[in-house]
């Protein structure tokens, strides 16, 4: 209390006295203080204190006015003040661009973080009261059918918890017959509550639930259907007729901005249609027992009050047989950005640690500016310049370069933003893709200031020394808290860097695992997949299969072609329930033709492969996994699989495929013959053996020439493929190495400013030491010595927090542990590499030393 | 140098007490000094404003010195009487010395 008392006289006497004047009279004051204490005790001391320096400061207070400088206007300082801030900031360019640098690299990364999580964390879906829907999912208990499943109706009269409620599914692709050709749409049916439940005022036609076959089926276009429909103004009340049979008509639009609820390929949704009066659920039986069942998706507006859990536990049901159904109810927000709402956290985090160390690195520079200009600063003050013009100077200089570094951080974001455009997940397209908007530009601000607040900080510590500089002649500046201030900024830059190096190793390895992963295919094969009409199934939709195949191998390059119906890495996942050794089994089903695993370039390990006699309800050949699975990794040659009441006979094994995605392990497969499919599904064809992509041109005028209504929904190589299915993962890995990248570059900025510092701070002892006799070596040493036990402090510090930090990183890490040793040792490695060579540059400038010219220019 | 401006009455006091306290004549003391001969109290702002003001006229000279721990390393000013101000106190006190001539029995000195 005392202390804080009297270095609020000393500043106050400080500021009242003329500078020759006030040392002596605070002696005087310090040193009667003193006696009086012992004599009457502190308090009474302390009031005399307080007593005798406004005496003191009262007497010089006209003097302190007869003598001051005119006012100046507010205009002419801050011209004046620019002026010098320029003028010293053309003195030493370097530093200055070398703070800019810093705060822009940190800023925009920063800024690019925000843009990329915002869609997730900030961004209000484009629904009325988002807040209030909730998706909500039903299943059934397995075993014995449930007695009583609710309709949509039900739902809707529940007045109680719901203000609307709604149901859709997403069909499969329809085909119109446009007035330039033929069109595949995707359509969703939804209830006619669909569009009030989310805030559309779309007025659909009063039919819309009674709707039945496919006659006169009214149409709402969306913004994702094809140009022919979407533009088509005049497109009103004209039936468009449908391949399969029966006609649309265009009922109206949604607005463009319209985004389907929904998670997954919703985004191609480019129509709705309404939905069929069904019940919510539809059970499959086999044997009894409920083997599948296909539920409606509901989308529902909560009244006030009512959370999804009273929902979920509301429209649950369970019967003494253990028959029901089960509810689970989810916000719609949580839903649609599940995915990567802990992907956004992380990046967001990420984000704060590399303010946190540009921060650090600011101060760190500032620190370090403000002591070597200690002389200017009791210079400006001898020559008659206040505490206020002083630190004037140093907020103009921090708020330009924070400008500059706002300006820069933004250029860089949108260049960040723009490079990983390639990579987003599919979410992005759904929620909004990551742009500059407002918020964004608002954030980078709110760094910029947040980052120069906290370089402020050690600046004004830094600073606080000058007054004290003025008196003693300098040189007191450079004081141990200083010192202690910028070796711990030194120390949590570094753990930082450590931190996020250890996470992009971790991510980088899991990665170079995913890519070492033996797919089983040839990742050169070529994927076309093609939907034909509905109406062409069986013996007539084998013809265009086989014939298709026979075009795409009179192609210049094919060796192979083949034709399958199933999962081609891709999401379409076509599989059921069969028994096998009299369990049943759950299998994922593949119908292929005769070149298939030619094409794709798979192995056979057991038996043979598929003959002209074999038939697909003959013969199966099944993958590893199924032996593995349910044959004791025996292989099940000559055993049957029964699928519902047929035996098929097991003919062979071949090797397991990656036929979901790379980062998706193979479950059990089973193989049958394709032959004359009975339901109209996209076929996939494989053409092994090019050198070259085929044009797409070239391949749609295949499909064309033998089938005019074939549709080529895609067409890619299987490396691309593999590579889309693990697009997350590489864009995690991507802005986690971006990242480390920016936090190791930032920090041995700061690295190499500490040495520098030192360099420059004890250039005369330097060259003492050379001048007397000092090795290379102990010179060395003698300036790295700070850097190098900063770096290993942060180093020990960032590695302890990556053991238990890494954790949050599990879900994207394949084949490795997130406390992997040999990446933690790999990260540390690396850093100690660095920061080595971080020390070593500057270093050499101190051993170079002229102890002549050292101690002249000192 | 010749006086440009005569004295006031506590310049003369001040100059006085520094005279008294020769080589020890600082702040603090000259203002103890002040307060024990002339048995009033004394601002010790106008103690130190007039010190500087004398000097300003040339009637005082200072210097630097005496900085210990107890003073948080501060110097004391030590201050010395310049010959212009000596004989700036002389002429005051002689001035007041002739205008209490004829007056002793009224001031009973």
């Amino acid at each position: 209390m005392e202390t804080i008392l009297w270095r609020i006289l000393a500043w106050w006497l400080l500021r009242s006295l003329p500078p020759a004047a006030a040392a002596p009279v605070i002696g005087d004051l310090l040193e009667e203080h003193a006696a009086k204490r012992a004599r009457s005790g502190s308090v009474r001391a302390m009031l005399w204190l307080a007593g005798e320096s406004l005496s003191v400061a009262i007497a010089y207070r006209p003097q302190r006015r007869a003598t001051a400088r005119p006012r100046r206007s507010a205009m002419d300082m801050l011209r004046s003040d620019l002026l010098n801030v320029v003028r010293i900031i053309s003195i030493r360019p370097t530093a200055t661009v070398a703070t800019a640098v810093v705060i822009g690299l940190g800023i925009g990364l920063v800024s690019a973080m925000f843009a990329l999580a915002d869609p997730f964390l900030f961004r209000p879906l484009p629904y009325l009261r988002p807040g209030e829907l909730v998706n909500i999912r039903i299943s059934v208990n397995p075993g014995v059918k449930p007695g009583i499943i609710p309709t949509l109706a039900d739902w809707q009269a529940r007045r109680d918890l719901f203000t609307d409620v709604a149901a859709y599914t997403v069909n499969q692709p329809t085909r119109l017959t446009v007035p330039n050709g033929s069109i595949a749409l995707q359509t969703a049916s939804v209830s006619s509550s669909f569009f009030p439940t989310l805030g559309l005022t779309l007025t659909v036609p009063s039919e819309w639930d009674h709707v039945t076959g496919v006659s006169d089926t009214p149409l709402v276009v969306t913004s994702a259907a094809p140009p022919k429909i979407r533009d088509d103004e005049q497109g009103f009340d004209r039936a468009l007729p449908r391949q399969e049979g029966g006609t649309m008509w265009i009922a109206g639009r949604v607005p463009s901005s319209f985004v389907f609820p929904g998670t997954g390929n919703v985004t191609a949704i480019g129509g709705l249609i309404p939905l069929a009066n069904q019940p919510l659920v539809e059970v499959q039986e086999f044997a009894g027992r409920v083997t599948s069942s296909r539920t409606l998706s509901v989308l529902a507006r909560l009244r006030p009050g009512i959370t999804p859990p009273t929902v979920a536990a509301a429209l649950s049901s369970q019967a003494a047989d253990g028959s029901g159904i089960l509810v689970a109810a989810e916000s719609l927000a949580l839903q649609m950005t599940q995915r990567l709402r802990s992907f956004a956290f992380g990046a967001l985090a990420a984000g704060a640690l590399i303010l946190i160390v540009c921060a650090a690195n600011v101060g760190n520079l500032l620190v370090a500016r403000v002591v070597f200009r200690t002389r200017e600063f009791a210079t400006r003050q001898a020559l008659g310049a206040s505490a206020w013009d002083v630190s004037r100077l140093i907020f103009i200089e921090v708020g330009l370069l924070a400008i500059a570094g706002v300006v820069l951080g933004l250029t860089l974001t949108a260049w960040t933003l723009a490079t990983c455009d390639v990579l987003l997940p599919r979410e992005f397209a759904a929620l909004g893709e990551p742009s500059l908007t407002n918020r964004v530009i608002g954030f980078a601000c709110l760094a910029g200031g947040a980052v120069m607040t906290a370089g402020l900080l050690p600046a004004w510590v830094a600073w606080r020394a000058t007054p004290v500089a003025l008196f003693t002649q300098m040189a007191r500046a450079d004081t141990k808290s200083v010192r202690a201030l910028r070796f711990s900024l030194a120390t949590i830059q570094s753990a930082v860097a450590v931190i996020l190096l250890v996470g992009a190793t971790l991510l980088g390895r899991s990665y170079v695992n995913l890519l070492q992963q033996d797919p089983g295919f040839t990742s050169n094969s070529f994927v076309v997949s093609v939907s034909y009409p509905s109406n062409v199934v069986g013996a007539p939709l084998q013809a265009h299969i086989d014939n298709t195949m026979q075009q795409f191998h009179r192609l210049p390059g094919v060796r192979v072609a083949a034709a399958s119906i199933g999962s081609m890495i891709d999401d379409l996942r076509v599989g059921g329930l069969v028994r096998f050794n009299g369990t049943p089994a759950v299998v994922a089903r593949k119908a292929i033709t005769l070149s298939y695993f030619d094409a794709v370039g798979s192995r056979l390990i057991a038996g043979r492969s598929f003959t002209e006699r074999d038939g697909p309800s003959t013969a199966c050949i099944v993958n590893e996994s199924f032996a593995r699975n349910y044959n004791a990794g025996v292989s099940p040659v000559g055993r049957a699989v029964a699928v519902g009441e047929r035996l098929v006979e097991i003919v062979g094994v071949v090797r397991d495929t990656y036929d979901i995605a790379l980062d998706e392990r193979p479950t059990p497969m089973m193989f049958v013959r394709l032959q004359n499919p009975s339901v109209s599904v996209p076929i996939t064809y494989v053409l092994s053996g090019m050198t070259e992509t085929l044009p797409s041109a070239t391949i749609e005028r295949t499909v064309a020439a033998v089938h005019s209504e074939a549709i080529v929904v895609d067409g890619s190589t299987v490396r691309e493929r593999l590579m889309r299915s693990v697009r997350d993962r590489s864009f995690a890995t991507l802005m986690l190495g971006l990242f480390s990248l920016a936090a190791i570059g930032v920090s041995v900025a700061g690295l190499m400013g500490i040495v520098m510092y030192t360099v420059a701070r004890r250039t005369r002892e330097i060259a003492i030491r050379v001048a007397i006799g000092a090795g290379t070596p102990a010179i060395r040493y003698l300036v790295v010595r700070d850097a190098l036990v900063a770096a290993a402090s942060g180093a020990v510090l960032g590695l302890t927090a990556s053991v238990w930090l890494s954790r949050a990183l599990d879900s994207l890490l394949y084949g490795i542990r997130p406390a992997d040793p040999l990446s933690i040792a790999i990260a540390a490695t690396t850093v100690i590499g660095i920061v080595g060579v971080a020390a070593w540059l500057p270093a050499r400038h101190a051993v170079r030393l002229s102890p002549t010219a050292a101690l002249w220019i000192d | 140098m010749r006086l440009n401006a005569p004295l006031g009455e506590f310049e003369v006091v001040v100059l006085l007490a520094v005279l008294h306290l020769g080589e020890e004549a600082f702040g603090s003391a000259i203002r103890d000094e002040i307060q024990r001969r002339s048995r009033r109290r004394v601002s010790r702002g106008a103690v130190y404003i007039t010190l500087d003001r004398l000097e300003e006229k040339g009637l005082l000279t200072s210097r630097l010195a005496g900085a210990s721990d107890s003073r948080g390393g501060r110097p004391k000013r030590y201050f010395s009487a310049t010959a212009t101000g000596l004989k700036g106190v002389k002429y005051s006190v002689q001035m007041l010395a002739r205008m209490q001539e004829g007056l002793e029995p009224l001031l009973g000195t």
